[in-house]
C-alpha cells in the first residue's frame, strides 16, 4: 500500500518521458484549449440565458483543468 | 472587429451566435483531441486524452442539444439550416458592417 502511494506520488512529480510527435499533439490541445478558455472567459457574461451561461461556465472549468493537466505532462 | 464589441451589439442574436462559437469550437476539440490521441506513446498521454476526448465529446453534445431545443440548429433537416443560415449570415454582415 504504502510502495503503491509512493509510486502514485512519483507519477505526479515527474515528468513523463515524451516523444516528439506526442509533445507537438499536446501543444495542439492546449492552443485549442486555451482559446475556448479565453473565449468562454469573455461570453460568460455576455450569455443572456441562463443555461446556455451555464454551458459556457462549463466549458469555462473544463478548459482551464484540461490546460493544468496537460501542463504536469509537458515538460 | 472584436468579437466581444460585436456579441455586444447582437441584441436579440447574440445567445445564439455565443452558442454557434461554442459549437465551433466543441467540434475542433474533438477532433483534436482524436488526432492527439492517435500520436500519444506514453500511457500517462493517453489516459489524460482519453479523458479530456471524452469530456469534450459531452460537452458538443451538450451545446447541440441546447441549440437544436431552441431552434437554432436544424441538425435533422438540412433544407431547414441553409434558410437559418442565410438568416445567420445576413446579421452577421450586418453587424461587422455597423462599426466602419
Amino acid at each position: 500500500m504504502a510502495k503503491n502511494k509512493d509510486k502514485k506520488k512519483n507519477k505526479s512529480a515527474e515528468k513523463p518521458n515524451l516523444a516528439v510527435h506526442e509533445t507537438i499533439e499536446l501543444h495542439e490541445v492546449m492552443t485549442i484549449r486555451q482559446a475556448s478558455l479565453l473565449k468562454a472567459g469573455m461570453m460568460e457574461s455576455l450569455a443572456e440565458d441562463s443555461k446556455l451561461r451555464e454551458i459556457v461556465r462549463k466549458e469555462r472549468k473544463i478548459s482551464k483543468k484540461a490546460i493544468d493537466e496537460i501542463q504536469e505532462l509537458l515538460p | 472587429m472584436e468579437m466581444e464589441e460585436m456579441l455586444e451589439k447582437a441584441g436579440e442574436n447574440r445567445d445564439e451566435l455565443i452558442a454557434t462559437e461554442m459549437l465551433v469550437t466543441s467540434k475542433a476539440a474533438v477532433r483534436t483531441y482524436a488526432v492527439a490521441l492517435t500520436e500519444a506513446a506514453s500511457p500517462e498521454v493517453r489516459d489524460v486524452l482519453k479523458r479530456q476526448l471524452t469530456q469534450a465529446i459531452n460537452q458538443h453534445a451538450r451545446v447541440a442539444d441546447y441549440m437544436m431545443e431552441n431552434g437554432m440548429y436544424h441538425a435533422h433537416d438540412v433544407k431547414d439550416q441553409l434558410k437559418h443560415d442565410k438568416k445567420k449570415v445576413k446579421t452577421v454582415k450586418k453587424l461587422s458592417k455597423d462599426k466602419k
